[in-house]
Formats: C-alpha cells, sequence, structure tokens
C-alpha cells in the first residue's frame, strides 16, 4: 500500500479527476486479457512526458512499483501490477504528433489505438504494418513494449522493425531519447530497439517515431481445405520453400475453423484445416501469385480451394482469423478460452512436427488445444481450452503448457512470438533463455536499481504461472 | 457477503469473457469516461469479483455498475459473445444499494406511477370496445405530449377506435436499475380486464418490458404497426437522418418498419454507424438521470453528425427523442408520419 502523503504528491501532478482510487476503479484496473490479476493502489491517467516523468520520479524517489498500461490487451499479464504500486493509463497520450509520407516516418504518443492511426494514414495512403489481432483496441505503447506483431509479419516484420526512434522516461524520473527520425541509422548502441519487448521493465515509452511504408494496391486471399492438420502444415512449408512471398499465410484447425463459424457466421469450410493465403502486389501479379499458392496447396493435398479479392470477402475472413482466440470460448459447454501457451513459435519447416506434438500433448493431459497463427513465418497459436472450474483442471493445462514449450524449444522455437513474456511464458523463457538471462538482469539492475519498472515479471519471475489467478482456483 | 444469485446463474457468460478488450472498440459510456470501469470489460471483471468475494459492495461499485445505458453496442463487437447486458443486469440484481437518482426513480414510479413523481395527466380516452390498446409511455404523457398528440391524430385519421394507456408507467427503468417491476402486474391485469389482445407502445423501452406477456397479448412497435397500414403520404419537404434507438433496434430487432415509413415519406439518410451498430444517444433514463454529464455527451455526438449532414434527426423512441432534442434538431417518427399523411 501507498500512503496517503504519496498519494497526494501524485494527485498533485495530474489532479484529482485523473486519479483513480475507488474500489471499483483499482479493482477493474487489477486485469488484462491475461489469467492474472492483481490489483494497483492508485492509477493515475497521464497526458504528457512532464507528468509521465514528474510521477515516475515520486515512484523512484519512495521505491514504488510503476506499471504502464495501454488499452490492457496484454495477454501474459505484462500489465498486471503484482507488487501493486502505481499503474500509469497511457491512453490520454493518444495524439498523432506529426505523418510525414516524405520522410517514410510517423511521431506518436504511446496511447494511440493502433487501427486509428493506421485510418489516418491510410488517407495517405500509408500504412504501419504490424497487425495485431487486438488493432482495433490494442496501443502502439503496447505493441512496442511487446514487440508485437500479427498475420502480416511474414512479410512486413513485426514491430521492432518500424520503431525508428523514442522518448522514454527513465527509472529516475529523468528523459532520454532513443533512436532518430531517418530510416537508416548505425550512431551507437541501438537503445531504442532495447526497449521494444521490454515489456515496461526499464521505462516508460512516452513518444514513439514509427517507419511507415506505402500501403499496397491490390489484395487476393485464397482458402485451401485439407483433411489433415500436418498435411496443411507441410503446405505452409512448401509455400515458403517456394520462394514465394504472401502478405499473410495463416493456419487454423478444425476446432479453431468451427468456433468462429458458431460465435460469428464466418462460414469458413468445416474440414479438418485450412490455410488462409494473401497477396497483395500490381494486380497483374496477384493473380499470378495466387494460383502459384493453389498449385502448391494442392501439390501438398489439399481438397477444395476458394478465392476472392472482393473488399467485403476479404474483410469478413480477416475478422474470422482475428477472431478466433475469443471465440474458442464458445466451444463447449463447459469449457473456455484461455490465455496460456499462446505464441510460440518455431523453424517454418518444423510446423508440422510441432503440431504433430502439441495434439498429443492434449490428448495425453485430457484439454482441448486449438491450433492456428501465423504458420508463414513459424508463429503459431495453441489455444488451451479448460473448465477453469473444474478439480484440477490448472495444473493439468500447466502441465500441458510445460511439455508443449519444451517441444518449442528442443524444434530450436522461442516460447514468444508476438505477445511477449509477463507471467504466463516466463519459467519457459527463463530455460529457453538460459545463457542470457544473467545479462538481461544486468541491464534491469543498470537501468533501473531500485527495481520499480513492472517488478517481478519476466527474467524475475519465480513459481508456478498458476499465481495471481483471474479465475477461480479448485486445486 | 451479499448472496449473489443472479450472477451464479450466469458465471459460466462471465468465464466466457477472455478479456480482450473487444467491447471497448465502440462502447460509447467508454468513448466518454475512458476508464476500465466504464468499459463492458470493467463490469464484467467486477461482476466477476462480487461473486467470488473478492470485492464488497461500495458506492464505487453500485455507480460503476449502474454507470452503463445497457445500449448493448459492446456485444456487436464481442467475439465471445459474451451477454454483457445480462452479467452487468445480474450484477445490478445482486447489490443491494442504489444511486439518490435512481431511488427517486424508484420512489416516484411507486407513488405516482411514473418516474417524474408528477400526477398524472393523461386522457385515458377511446376505444371503450376496442381490443386494441395504444400504450404511450411516461415520456410521451409527462414530458412530449405532442407525440402522443400525433399518434391520435394518426389512429384518427386511419378511423382506427383505440384504446389509450396514458396515465401510468411500464416500470422499465426500475427494471434497469435492477429492482423488481410492480408496474408490469398492475399492467397485465388491467389490460385483461379491458379485453385487450393487442398493445401498440411508440416507446421501445415499453415494449421491452411487455415482452414476458407476449404469449398472452400481441405487441408491436407503432413503427411495425404504420409500416404494414396502406398509408399515403407525401414528402414534407425535409431532409431526415434515421437514428436507431439501442433499445428499438438491438433489443427487439425493429430496423426496417422506421425506413419503410421514412422511405414512404420521401427519404432519409444514415448516419455512419446504424442499424445494430447504431451508437447510443444515452437517453434512457435511468442512465440520462443519473449520469446526465455522460448522457449529454453521447446525445452531442448524434447531433454533431446529422448537424454536419445537414439532416434533422427522427427517432423512433420518445426517450431518445425527449434527450436529444436539447442538443439539435429532432423529430419523431410519429410526428413525421403524422406530417405527412395525405
Amino acid at each position: 500500500m501507498i500512503d496517503g502523503a504519496v498519494a497526494e504528491e501524485i494527485k498533485g501532478v495530474v489532479g484529482e479527476g485523473n486519479i483513480i482510487s475507488s474500489r471499483a476503479g483499482l479493482y477493474t484496473y487489477g486485469f488484462d486479457a491475461s489469467i492474472h490479476r492483481s490489483t494497483p493502489d492508485i492509477v493515475a491517467r497521464v497526458h504528457n512526458v512532464g507528468e509521465v516523468s514528474r510521477i515516475v520520479r515520486i515512484a523512484y524517489e519512495h521505491g514504488i512499483p510503476i506499471i504502464a498500461r495501454g488499452s490492457g490487451t496484454a495477454l501474459s499479464g505484462q500489465s498486471i501490477p503484482i507488487e501493486g504500486g502505481i499503474v500509469l493509463d497511457m491512453t490520454s497520450m493518444n495524439r498523432i504528433k506529426e505523418i510525414r509520407v516524405e520522410d517514410l516516418y510517423c511521431t506518436v504518443e504511446p496511447g494511440v489505438i493502433y487501427g486509428k492511426l493506421n485510418k489516418e494514414l491510410a488517407k495517405k495512403n500509408f500504412f504501419f504494418p504490424p497487425s495485431p489481432g487486438s488493432g482495433d483496441v490494442c496501443t502502439v505503447g503496447g505493441m512496442v513494449a511487446t514487440n508485437a506483431s500479427g498475420m502480416r509479419a511474414i512479410k512486413y516484420g513485426a514491430t521492432r522493425d518500424y520503431v525508428l526512434g523514442m522518448e522514454v522516461v527513465l527509472p529516475d524520473g529523468s528523459v532520454a531519447h532513443f533512436g532518430t527520425r531517418t530510416i537508416k541509422n548505425s550512431s551507437g548502441y541501438q537503445m531504442e530497439k532495447l526497449m521494444v519487448g521490454s515489456e515496461g521493465t526499464l521505462g516508460i515509452i512516452t513518444e514513439i517515431t514509427f517507419r511507415i511504408i506505402p500501403l499496397p494496391e491490390n489484395r487476393a486471399i485464397s482458402v485451401a481445405s485439407f483433411d489433415s492438420l500436418e498435411k496443411a502444415g507441410q503446405g505452409i512449408s512448401n509455400i515458403i520453400a517456394s520462394g514465394l512471398l504472401p502478405s499473410a499465410l495463416e493456419i487454423m484447425d478444425n476446432v479453431c475453423i468451427r468456433a468462429v463459424n458458431k460465435s460469428m457466421g464466418i462460414g469458413l469450410p468445416e474440414c479438418e484445416a485450412i490455410i488462409l493465403s494473401e497477396v497483395d502486389d500490381e494486380k497483374e501479379v496477384i493473380g499470378r501469385k495466387i494460383k502459384s499458392i493453389a498449385d502448391i496447396c494442392r501439390a501438398s493435398g489439399a481438397g477444395n480451394i476458394e478465392f476472392t479479392d472482393d473488399e467485403d470477402e476479404m474483410a469478413n475472413l480477416w475478422r474470422g482469423r482475428k477472431g478466433v482466440l475469443p471465440s474458442l470460448s464458445r466451444y463447449g459447454e463447459d469449457m473456455v478460452s484461455v490465455s496460456l501457451a499462446d505464441d510460440m513459435s518455431v523453424p517454418i519447416s518444423k510446423i508440422p512436427v510441432a503440431i504433430k506434438k502439441f495434439q498429443e500433448i492434449a490428448k495425453k493431459n485430457d484439454i482441448l488445444i486449438g491450433t492456428y497463427g501465423h504458420a508463414g513465418d513459424g508463429n503459431l497459436h495453441t489455444k488451451v481450452l479448460i473448465n477453469p472450474t473444474a478439480e484440477g483442471s490448472w495444473r493439468r493445462a500447466e502441465r500441458a503448457v510445460d511439455e508443449i514449450y519444451r517441444v518449442v524449444i528442443s524444434l530450436g522455437g522461442t516460447v514468444s512470438g508476438e505477445h511477449g513474456i509477463g507471467i504466463s511464458k516466463a519459467p519457459w523463457m527463463q530455460i529457453e533463455r538460459k545463457d542470457s538471462l544473467a545479462v538481461m538482469e544486468e541491464i534491469k539492475g543498470a537501468i533501473d536499481p531500485k527495481n520499480i519498472m513492472n517488478p517481478g515479471k519476466m527474467a524475475q519471475w519465480k513459481g508456478s504461472i498458476i499465481s495471481y489467478l483471474r479465475y477461480p482456483e479448485n486445486e | 457477503m451479499s448472496e449473489m444469485k443472479h450472477l451464479e446463474q450466469i458465471q459460466h457468460e462471465l468465464l466466457c469473457c477472455t478479456g480482450c478488450g473487444y467491447c471497448k472498440k465502440a462502447c460509447p459510456t467508454f468513448d466518454m469516461g475512458g476508464t476500465e470501469a466504464d468499459s463492458g470489460r470493467g463490469k464484467i471483471f467486477l461482476s466477476y469479483g462480487l461473486l467470488s468475494g473478492e470485492i464488497e459492495e461500495d458506492n464505487s461499485v453500485i455507480e460503476t455498475l449502474q454507470k452503463c445505458a445497457l445500449c448493448g453496442r459492446c456485444e456487436q463487437d464481442c467475439p465471445s459473445l459474451v451477454r454483457i447486458n445480462d452479467i452487468i443486469h445480474a450484477a445490478r440484481k445482486d447489490i443491494n444499494g442504489v444511486l439518490p437518482a435512481h431511488q427517486a426513480i424508484i420512489d416516484n414510479i411507486a407513488k405516482y406511477g411514473n418516474p417524474f413523481g408528477t400526477e398524472a395527466e393523461g386522457v385515458g380516452t377511446g376505444g371503450a370496445n376496442s381490443k386494441i390498446a395504444y400504450f404511450s409511455g411516461c415520456i410521451e404523457n409527462y414530458k412530449e405530449q405532442g407525440l402522443k398528440r400525433a399518434a391520435l391524430s394518426i389512429f384518427g385519421k386511419l378511423g382506427l377506435d383505440v384504446a389509450v394507456l396514458d396515465d401510468t408507467c411500464c416500470g422499465n427503468p426500475v427494471e434497469i436499475i435492477g429492482r423488481e417491476n410492480e408496474q408490469i402486474k398492475k399492467l397485465e391485469r388491467r389490460l385483461e380486464e379491458m379485453g385487450i389482445k393487442k398493445v401498440i407502445f411508440s416507446c421501445p423501452s415499453g415494449m421491452q418490458s411487455f415482452l414476458p406477456l407476449k404469449e398472452k397479448f400481441e405487441i408491436m412497435h407503432i413503427s411495425e404497426f404504420l409500416a404494414g397500414m396502406d398509408l399515403n403520404m407525401e414528402n414534407p419537404g425535409m431532409k431526415f437522418i434515421y437514428h436507431d434507438s439501442s433499445v428499438l433496434g438491438r433489443k427487439l430487432g425493429i430496423y426496417d418498419a422506421p425506413r419503410k415509413l421514412l422511405d414512404m415519406a420521401g427519404g432519409f439518410i444514415e448516419f455512419g454507424e446504424h442499424g445494430n451498430l447504431s451508437q447510443c444517444c444515452g437517453g434512457d433514463l435511468a442512465f440520462s438521470m443519473a449520469f446526465p454529464e455522460t448522457a449529454e455527451k453521447m446525445a452531442k455526438r448524434i447531433s454533431e453528425e446529422a448537424k454536419g449532414k445537414g439532416a434533422t434527426i427522427v427517432t423512433a423512441s420518445p426517450q431518445c427523442y425527449h434527450h436529444l432534442k436539447k442538443y439539435g434538431d429532432v423529430m419523431d417518427l410519429v410526428e413525421v408520419v403524422d406530417r405527412s399523411m395525405r
């Protein structure tokens, strides 16, 4: 608990109207889209770098944990204040400060919603490509903090690839400017890249300069049906090996297909698995590319293949794909979807073997796993479906997650491709990055010696992830 | 700890919420307030806290749960199809405390039969032998009598003998707050005594409260009733923009009938977000009386869009009409029909 005098100091910075200290208000800031929850002591809605700097200074002087929060869509508990303290609600810092297409960059505050930024950029025929599934609601600050990406990463890369520079409030309250506004930069340590994926453990981002690129003129999609998930996995590998570069290459298994059809009425073919391929290019090239992809799918065992370049139909397909994660909550009577083991990445050629192993693990542990994801870049989403009130379900799920991650690591993969570590993936990141943990801790200690920035997460997490659970724990 | 029997019944819905936050995308109270507690997700989390006993009721809990017009816009964006309104409503039923503005509504309905605490001014005329009743609702009875006159004028022009129930409230605001609606039971008895078979509503909320009685009475909105008639209408020379009331649209599924009537009256344009994606104006009585500032901002947003398009808003909900007219040009659909009928 922070004492009343400190609360008054914080109130003095942002004004009473921007403080949340009521029981209900604080309780609701204890959640994100993960399985965890923990209530902060105070929430301050900040509006500029000056306010952030002053509040961080207060936290520094009193040794109080401080956690930046955007829209709270993190899937691994990154925005959960597990040691209480101050939560900074960054969503009011939502100005698009500058869009300079002639210099290929835009400068924004961290609370800008990704979808809104792209709406503005589209007016100038440009875009910021990472396209996370939560893009309509997530903030770009959160995207930087987790190095988020999405279905177009195969061609366009992740958030990291677009960060040119940023303004950061360091743990002592000082303000630093990392990176540049230039496309190229070989000037010293790439501190701005270090901040990407740091999940609020090193500082608080208050402004970001992103590289932007021209919007592709045309897109087309093909949907290929397969009678086995492994064949679809092999199809993905074959497309990549052919040298074609789709703008998206997604896989969905039968569990996911049925879930989105049931809850969203998307009308996907109800086979064992589909590959959803998107190409973007000039009109005359698109037809040839999408046909080549279809030929490869057919040679890999696809049955029916459908095509569309209709904007509404494509939007509907992407809506279905983006809705997989929450739709899985409607899959069974008692089963709900929980955010566990949700975004591992493996070398692309290892996808078929990874999928096969995941299904064996699900069967062995008596849980359901839906598999989908940006398979074209090796990034899979396995969604664990459990009855959260059934005895032993969480421990079974944790066991399955452990087995899944050990398979991922043994295949040369990573436990998180795009959602980040937070709490839910921390034990396995510590296994995966065993020989870099000490360096990570050195960096953390050097920049945040009082350990006030989002403490207890990532390399610092200890113990079972079935902790700070937001669900009933019937163990 | 209080008993949370309504939330217990809806526990699976609560657990289906993944916390993805898509409900924030177009929630009007979240747009205006911007805090987690303003969002659908925040209210679900809070409801879960009440059910699990992690949080106890206090004024902030009551206010958070009531600060929602139950417009259902969030449910249109929820990929988990969570019945967000049902969860919030269950939580309202399970909490004990009541906001002062809501207590006044409850007391007024109990004492005066209407939420405003004014004596009844109803005419209660006509249709002694009619099997059809027109339930005009408290906005038309006490605040916007012009709308009632327009409806009665239309019935007159059509030569219809309709019994008018305009001296009592349907009790919907009490229901919305999460308390037992005693009014509807009284109305049921009265309609039975009058031998009524069909009830026509101008207020969508009134119609919503009557839904449990739909096996006993044929119930319909006045827009549906009129759209089914052979009306001879002419363009009154105005540019209209139709606003879907949240209750008429998302709750009752009535989108086409008002549009058909406006087409007959010379046409109309749409809001950028319309139909099931329509923005709530905040005019719900229980909401606007307890949270007037938020309700004002919600209405102004709609008014501004209409002004920008140079059109007069048409609504088929007296609650929306009464609220929106403080901020811009608005007509109720019955006024448009009455004015356009030859």
